[in-house]
């Protein structure tokens, strides 16, 4: 296959007019857009294109080239599209003179004239970001647009007034404000994560004042179980569990002072800033008020392998935690760039390593929260924290491909540059005010929080998207864990501009964002349909059904039932599990035959999270494994869901109690028993087919059981079954 | 809305495209497979896809981390060097290497292919002709639960989707009565790390697989509560669906409602379909036998075979039997005394596989069931202390192959002449799943999901298909 030498020397001399020909060097070409993959040490595919023997031996494909034919070479026919994988691989074709320079190349025997050298390893062929990088969207300065003049009269906020000004603009016109019921209903469970209460829908029907409804919401703000509710979303996000995953997927028995600092600190309505400060360095922050400690609980939060320490181990703690926080605070997939520059977004593997070093010398540790040093610390004092082993820094490398046995050099901490050019990244190396941390991670907290020099832009859409998606059902951008180049676009950037920006002047109120949004007019809509809009256009005019997510659902049965104990805060608890869920590993990490009562029938959130035993009501139900942080759930709907609706043990026991609340408040008339069923499970009365129906069921169902009792039961599970149960409209 | 590629289909709230649509409205069971459906919606489906091989998977873990020296790949050099230093510098889990350790097996070459299977498997070496060993497996862990994850999801870490769960998500279920991957576990409990083994991960929750006891109620609150009878269970159904459809009638444009009220009718037949599938009093006294049931030692796992043939007979996509459950010696961790370890599970599944290629090749199923059969890594080559253990060797195991479009006979791959590295023809495990996806018809680097920024793959970013071994 090799032509004679002599022909190969004929051809290197004849390259100069092939070249000139063409105005390409083929050489140039390879060395430019092929062999940065390409090359002895990196041979994608198998493949190392740097000289012409190794080009002739080829790749896993073959070889690349056949010196004289061009067509039938693998190369061209790659860089030409005709065969996949199409190259360069996810860059842009090769001009065509360039492929034409490949062509009369190869026909004339793929002369190497000259030594190509493999790109180096140095700082050069490093991703560089640029200022166009800092353009996109996400990293750039806000829209400083003020509301529109839209909406005079139809606008009950500010953020209305952008919404409208777009439906305007597309000659939509918005749905109505649903009904008063159906108005509660859905506050209810987006703020509280709870079906109203008849009381409360008592109230908000009588109440006929013109701000009733606001009235309504700030009351709902000010109930404890909006922390709850809250918490849930932000767990979520943070991956919280009480167990370390693996093979012995360890307890975390102090893990939950975590999860009562997010439900206190969403209750006090801390400042979301102050929130994402303390979750990265409370400790450092706040070296005298141990309680905030808790905080940091979330960088513990990931899973662990337990069994194993060693460097490689721990580089993988180290990912877990730069990940979630990329992901958290900043839906960046800053993870992407462990063992390469982030493919898609302008993130060096550099930048991942310097945020690395904020962590190399931390420990997680069981602390008492209390400071007096007379109270001893007794066990329920004690909190999952991390903190760092000393105040001098463990050494922080840069690693090749991720791998800690393959050390480039020692990196010093730093932040994303494409949010904070390097140069200007000092600012944050402000002394800690404690002598036994490093303080790096008090730089970080700064960094992450700081609006005019560091990330508060981007944490501030972040966050005021995902408290949208958790009212509106989807976010403004609709990849809440990614705003990178991978995620979708913001359908209104203009009003997740405004809203971040009302935010961040707002001191960052969490309640404040809750209230401009769902006092708005795009929240209050009715879900029906206008003629051919069903399928969602982007510009909110209609409400979208939301399935309960699983721990509403739970919890919702609870509260129907009378049987929810509200108690807040608190160790985790674990109810009653089928055995066949128990023994699904290798040993059973869950107490068998639990007598559930009050204890157990807490919220959903205080049920113990453990990963390698989730609890089976959850999980159908579409609750994360807390594995990495969870922006969105992906709802499902499966026959599954069904038979524990229908046959879960805990959800019949619910329906027997409720029977017997009905029982009570109705007496033995089946008419009666109907509407009480109706106005427990659904805060209404039944239309008179619904009556009739449920009433020639609960005769002929008393003749289908042994016991006629079973058929009230019977009916008070239909109704936790029922798409109306299931959805808030 | 322009039309995106498969690649990038979010599963969001609402339904957004056509697709979108029917996969949310089908997303039971009987959902449309994706691929089909793809194909159908005019979207790109690589033209040059493999040609389906294999309709279902039938996995056999052995977990723990069954011997490969001492069961298919035998080493005379280390018969020769028993008792000798074992090379300076192996890394183990337990850190304690004792000398190099001959195998107390005998091995000899069986069938046509002339195959080397070790004495403790007499009836498989009856089938050999019907595998394909492929003995230089590497994995990246020597600790179970990461070479679990492993080999299940193709990364050592927790929260990525097993391959059945991929393959539920790429192909749907052929039924619409019965989940479409099935997992089945030991008697003596779970493996480690229990249902991460079979998580869907960041896919969609249907496709976890589901776990199935061989006897009782199969499935997780599959019978109905006590005191309610089928029938009286019959009419709550058809109230709910009347009251649900009067609720759905209501709200026409929302596909999800009606997606629920369908599942309640496949949950009502899978609450039949699922006990009959297990249901094994239609099986002959000559099929039992086959598969070991008349005997205790192999009556459990044989019984899990037998099911797993019928499963796939009822259009079940994947399922995998787990031999060995809890720790060391219950499972195939032998590190205290590797024969007494692998004397019991050997005997407990050797009658039961070579029944299961047996039938199924009788039946006409072998044809288009890709059986698979292998540990999370294999054993080190010497003793772990003194004790006749094995410690876990993820440098050079083996895995066996049967069916779907097996070269049957065939090997590949070698290790070195302690069986300590593979050194021929490494197959990662990347490669394993290619080899199974492309057997299903599914080019492993086109199947992907799009989740958190980027699109995931079971094989990541590499993986071949193991070509010849391949029919």
């Amino acid at each position: 296959m090799v032509k004679p030498l002599a022909v190969r020397g004929l051809a290197a001399s004849l390259l100069v007019a092939s070249s000139a020909l063409t105005g390409q060097d083929p050489l140039t070409v390879v060395e430019q857009r092929c062999v940065s993959c390409h090359n002895a040490t990196r041979r994608r595919a198998g493949l190392d294109l740097t000289t012409r023997d190794a080009a002739l031996r080829g790749g896993k494909s073959g070889p690349a080239l056949r010196p004289g034919d061009p067509e039938a070479s693998l190369v061209l026919a790659l860089v030409e599209h005709r065969q996949a994988p199409h190259m360069p691989h996810r860059q842009a074709a090769l001009a065509a003179a360039e492929v034409d320079s490949l062509r009369a190349w190869i026909a004339d025997g793929a002369p190497y004239a000259r030594v190509i050298d493999a790109p180096a390893r140095g700082a050069s062929d490093e991703l560089q970001v640029t200022d166009a990088d800092r353009s996109f969207w996400a990293f750039a300065a806000f829209e400083a647009a003020s509301p529109p003049a839209a909406g005079e009269g139809r606008a009950h906020t500010e953020a209305d007034r952008f919404w409208l000004a777009r439906l305007d603009a597309a000659g939509v016109q918005p749905n109505p404000s649903a009904d008063k019921p159906t108005l509660l209903r859905r506050l209810c469970f987006t703020l509280l994560g709870l079906p109203p209460t008849r009381a409360q829908l008592d109230e908000f029907l009588a109440d006929d004042r013109p701000d009733a409804y606001e009235r309504a919401v700030d009351t709902l703000l000010a109930s404890p179980h909006f922390g709850e509710r809250q918490a849930r979303h932000w767990l979520d996000v943070a991956r919280y569990a009480d167990s370390g995953g693996y093979e012995f997927d360890h307890e975390r028995p102090h893990a939950y002072p975590y999860r009562d600092f997010v439900i206190e600190a969403m209750n006090d309505d801390m400042p979301f800033d102050e929130f994402v400060r303390l979750q990265v360095a409370a400790d450092e922050l706040r070296p005298d008020e141990p309680r905030t400690w808790r905080a940091t609980g979330f960088l513990c939060a990931g899973p662990t392998v337990g069994n194993q320490e060693n460097e490689h181990t721990r580089y993988d703690e180290y990912d877990d935690v730069v990940s979630t926080i990329g992901s958290a605070f900043l839906s960046l997939t800053v993870g992407c760039a462990r063992c390469h520059d982030h493919k898609y977004d302008p993130i060096p593997t550099r930048d991942y390593y310097r945020l690395v070093a904020a962590f190399t010398t931390t420990e997680r540790a069981d602390r008492p929260l209390r400071t007096a040093p007379e109270t001893p610390a007794h066990d329920d004092d004690l909190a999952l924290v991390m903190t760092d082993r000393g105040a001098t820094p463990s050494p922080s490398y840069l690693l090749r491909r991720g791998n800690p046995d393959d050390k480039v050099e020692p990196l010093a901490p730093g932040f994303l540059q494409v949010l904070t050019p390097i140069a200007e990244q000092a600012r944050y190396a402000a002394p800690t005010p404690r002598s036994d941390t490093t303080g790096r991670r008090a730089a970080l907290a700064r960094w992450l929080t700081d609006v005019e020099h560091g990330a508060g832009r981007l944490l501030a859409r972040v966050i005021v998207n995902r408290i949208w998606q958790q009212h509106m059902g989807r976010g403004l951008v609709a990849t809440p864990n990614d705003f990178g180049m991978q995620g979708e676009r913001p359908t209104d950037p203009a009003l997740l501009d405004w809203l971040a920006r009302d935010f961040i002047a707002g001191g960052f109120r969490l309640k404040r964002l809750h209230r401009s949004i769902v006092t708005s007019a795009f929240y209050r809509q009715t879900s029906s349909v206008r003629q051919g809009s069903t399928i969602d256009d982007g510009l909110w005019a209609r409400r979208f059904p939301v399935r309960l997510d699983a721990e509403s659902l739970r919890d919702a049965i609870l509260a129907t039932t009378g049987s929810l104990n509200p108690k807040l805060y608190g160790p985790s608890v674990k109810p009653w599990m089928h055995p066949d869920a128990i023994a699904t590993g290798s040993t059973n990490k869950w107490p068998l035959g639990v007598h559930d009562g009050p204890r157990t029938w807490r919220r959903s959130l205080y049920v113990f999270m453990r990963r390698s035993v989730r609890f089976p009501l959850l999980e159908v139900f579409d609750a994360p494994d807390a594995t990495t942080s969870c922006g969105r759930r992906t709802p499902t709907t499966t026959p599954l869901q069904a038979l524990a609706l229908m046959n879960d043990a805990f959800v019949r026991d619910q329906a027997e109690i409720l029977a017997t609340r009905v029982r009570t408040a109705a007496g033995e008339d089946d008419g009666e028993q109907v509407a009480r069923a109706f106005e427990m499970a659904l805060r209404r009365a039944p239309s008179a087919d619904e009556n009739e129906r449920a009433c020639r069921f609960l005769l002929a169902q008393r003749a289908r059981h042994a016991h006629p009792d079973l058929a009230l039961v019977d009916l008070c599970q239909i109704l936790f079954n029922l798409n109306e149960f299931l959805y808030v409209d | 809305m322009p039309r995106r590629a498969p690649s990038e289909r979010h599963a969001p709230a609402t339904p957004t495209t056509r697709r979108d649509l029917l996969l949310r409205a089908g997303a039971g069971f009987g959902a449309l497979p994706l691929l089909d459906l793809l194909r159908r919606d005019g979207s790109e489906r690589k033209a040059d896809a493999p040609p389906p091989r294999a309709k279902a998977v039938i996995w056999l873990f052995m977990y723990g981390g069954p011997s490969a020296i001492d069961l298919f790949d035998p080493k005379p050099t280390l018969d020769r060097l028993d008792g000798n230093s074992p090379p300076a510098g192996v890394d183990t889990f337990f850190k304690d290497n004792g000398n190099l350790m001959r195998s107390p097996y005998r091995f000899r070459r069986h069938g046509q292919s002339g195959q080397w299977v070790a004495s403790p498997y007499p009836a498989l070496a009856r089938v050999v002709d019907r595998l394909a060993f492929v003995k230089s497996v590497h994995c990246a862990s020597n600790n179970h639960a990461p070479a679990l994850l492993h080999l299940n999801t193709g990364q050592p870490r927790v929260g990525f989707p097993s391959t059945g769960s991929w393959l539920s998500y790429g192909l749907g279920a052929e039924s619409a009565d019965l989940p479409g991957f099935v997992v089945m576990y030991d008697w003596r409990g779970g493996p480690i790390a229990g249902p991460q083994n079979w998580g869907a991960g960041f896919l969609p929750s249907e496709h976890q697989g589901v776990p199935l006891r061989t006897g009782g109620s199969p499935i997780l609150n599959l019978d109905p509560p006590p005191g309610v009878s089928r029938r009286a269970q019959r009419a709550q159904l058809e109230l709910l669906a009347e009251l649900n459809r009067a609720h759905a009638d209501l709200h026409p444009a929302e596909p999800e409602l009606e997606a629920r009220i369908k599942s309640y009718e496949l949950a009502f037949r899978m609450q039949a379909a699922a006990p009959e599938a297990i249901d094994l009093r239609h099986e002959s006294a000559e099929t039992e036998r086959l598969y070991g049931l008349d005997r205790e030692v192999t009556r459990f796992f044989g019984t899990q075979c037998l099911i797993a043939r019928r499963l796939v007979e009822r259009g079940v996509r994947f399922v995998q039997i787990y031999s060995g459950g809890g720790h060391q010696q219950e499972s195939w961790d032998a590190h205290f005394g590797l024969k007494p370890n692998h004397d019991l599970h050997c005997a407990e599944t050797d009658v039961p596989m070579a029944g299961l290629i047996e039938d199924l090749h009788r039946r006409g199923l072998l044809d288009q069931t890709l059986v698979v059969w292998g540990g999370e890594f294999g054993r080190m080559p010497m003793s772990q202390g003194d004790n006749r253990g094995r410690d876990h060797n993820p440098q050079g195991f083996c895995m066996w192959f049967a069916g779907g479009g097996i070269r049957g006979g065939a090997s590949h791959g070698e290790t070195d002449d302690i069986g300590l590295n593979a050194v021929v023809d490494p197959v990662s495990v990347n490669d394993v799943h290619a080899t199974i996806l492309h057997q299903l018809g599914i080019d492993h680097e086109q199947l992907t999901y799009l989740h958190n920024g980027r699109r995931f793959r079971l094989t990541d970013v590499a993986g071949q298909v193991i070509a010849p071994i391949l029919a």
